[in-house]
């Protein structure tokens, strides 16, 4: 009733974290059965450790939270230490990944392209481009086109795209992954924001500014989901203020096939279970099928 | 390392006492029995009836058995002003036990500073220590006071309220450089109250500090890496490194 296909990959229910809020998912080893989740979904992780952002990292405000942890992660020699320890579990695996450089990018690829336990690979485009000046790899459809293209030529696994939603053509360069080969594209990543201490008029979080997530930020990716759908046939993952049952049906009624859970899973580490549980309830109750639901918005 | 399988329960909030000028005690009754904790672990804690504070808040465990979580707080803004105003029964989510511990070692000294005495109360009253060192800013914010004495505490107030007048640091710094034989020592309390121990062990030499250190939070056990400070041998993680460090990991040689 809950099962979904995205490109190669069948998932047991729509359900997985988003990159970064879940670690590798063992840490949540104690809340829940990782086995009963539609994939899990690691930490983000580059050829060489990285050691992050200055402190303060995070800042609450009323219905989000801004982070600027700067992809901290101990890089993939030491990552694959933790991947062996995935193995016990019967779900998806996908490895979220990034570079600072398209060879980084190809190289940690072809790394995880020969671990068996890697169902899949996530690709985070929301970060700088240092050849090109730090521009945002995710902002340009032309990048975008050729960067998918030559991590496909690396790897056999299905390649899923994250997009950044601090752009202004959201749609085109969920085109240009498409046209590249991705298998699906995941909408979407933080939104770029930052706050001020108005008395020591010094910004609140040690790197300036930071990614905004939480309930403040889904009516604006449930429109960015809407808009994609129309224009792209591969799966869309959804992915944004994501807090109950109701957030993840609109996603599901818009077009989404799977949906990710990221901030919610601080407020309620068992977000996720519980949600497997709501949207089964709520199947049943309503004596409907997943697919019924999946993009079935009346307009 | 994390010492005890966290869990998620279901609370409620049965209970609430003032126990000093912003100091409040809760209990909280719990869907299933606490596991065994370790001095200086604490819970997070997400007040799931409101819409804000959107994320939960780090609290030391004061006491817990059977089915009974006890915490002590002190109100500094939103979240602690809800659990302290809101009517009771009051329904909460939370989780732990998270973080390491206090050491446990022979003849340790313990000191605290305000709040800091939360997570080291229950072990001072257990007699865990061979001597206690307890400060306030003020008579005002004095709590526990009579156990305290039949333990043979050394209480003081910044303003001399009540007890010895001055910083509790000080009145430690006194006594430790007579000691002759290397001393462990246990200390929670602010980040200036841990910076002055710093200094003191560095001087005094014959001493090792482990000191409870507090920042803001989201997850509690080392997944949002939001916790993050920095120190001379790079980032550490409060939450799951911590919150008990040697004084010198975080503040240097």
């Amino acid at each position: 009733m809950l099962e979904i296909k995205i490109g190669n990959l069948f998932l047991k229910n729509p359900f997985m974290p988003a990159s970064g809020t879940f670690g590798s998912g063992l840490e949540y080893e104690d809340f829940g059965d990782l086995s009963e989740l539609g994939a899990v979904v690691t930490k983000g992780v580059s050829l060489k450790p990285k050691v992050g952002n200055k402190p303060p990292r995070i800042y609450e405000l009323p219905s989000g939270m801004l982070n600027s942890i700067g992809l901290e992660n101990v890089g993939i020699d030491k990552f694959t230490d933790i991947l062996n320890q995935l193995k016990a579990y019967k779900t998806n695996i996908v490895v979220n990944f990034f570079g600072n450089s398209f060879e980084e990018y190809i190289e940690v690829s072809k790394i995880l392209d020969e671990h068996n336990v890697v169902s899949c690979l996530e690709m985070n485009i929301s970060c700088p481009n240092i050849k090109e000046g730090g521009i945002c790899f995710g902002t340009d459809p032309h990048v975008i086109y050729s960067l998918v293209r030559n991590v496909k030529k690396v790897t056999k696994k299905d390649l899923w795209v994250k997009l950044t939603p601090n752009t202004g053509n959201i749609v085109s360069i969920a085109k240009a992954a498409e046209n590249a080969g991705a298998s699906a594209i995941v909408i979407a990543n933080t939104y770029t924001g930052m706050k001020v201490d108005i008395e020591t008029q010094k910004p609140a979080l040690g790197n300036i500014f930071g990614g905004y997530s939480g309930p403040a930020i889904k009516p604006i990716t449930l429109y960015h989901v809407f808009c994609c759908v129309r224009e792209v046939n591969i799966p869309i993952i959804a992915s944004g203020g994501i807090f109950n049952i109701e957030d993840v049906l609109e996603y599901l009624i818009v077009g989404a096939k799977a949906v990710q859970v990221g901030t919610a899973n601080f407020t309620n580490p068992c977000i996720l279970w519980d949600l497997i549980k709501d949207l089964k309830d709520y199947l049943i109750k309503k004596n409907l099928n997943i697919y019924d639901l999946i993009g079935s918005i009346k307009l | 390392m994390i010492e005890s399988r966290k869990s998620l329960f279901e609370g409620i909030i049965i209970g609430r006492k003032k126990l000093s000028d912003n100091i409040y005690h809760v209990e909280i009754e719990l869907n299933k029995e606490f596991s065994s904790y370790k001095y200086g672990n604490f819970v997070m804690l997400h007040l799931k009836e409101e819409s804000r504070p959107l994320l939960p808040r780090p609290f030391s465990i004061f006491k817990a058995k059977e089915r009974v979580l006890e915490l002590i707080f002190k109100v500094v803004g939103l979240a602690t002003n809800l659990l302290a105003t809101r009517p009771l029964p009051y329904s909460v989510k939370l989780w732990g036990p998270l973080g390491n511990s206090f050491p446990d070692k022979k003849d340790m000294f313990c000191i605290a500073g305000g709040l800091g005495l939360v997570p080291l109360y229950e072990s001072i009253i257990k007699g865990r220590y061979k001597k206690v060192f307890v400060g306030f800013k003020n008579k005002d914010e004095v709590y526990f006071l009579r156990s305290l004495l039949d333990k043979g505490a050394l209480i003081s107030t910044d303003d001399g309220s009540y007890g010895e007048k001055g910083f509790i640091t000080e009145f430690f710094y006194q006594c430790i450089i007579n000691e002759k034989d290397k001393v462990t020592v246990v200390a929670c309390g602010p980040r200036g109250f841990l910076k002055r121990l710093w200094e003191i062990e560095r001087e005094v030499k014959n001493i090792e500090i482990y000191g409870s250190f507090e920042t803001h939070m989201a997850c509690g056990f080392g997944v949002c890496l939001g916790c993050a400070i920095e120190t001379p041998k790079g980032m550490v993680k409060v939450c799951s490194d911590g919150p008990v460090f040697k004084l010198k990991d975080i503040f240097g040689e």
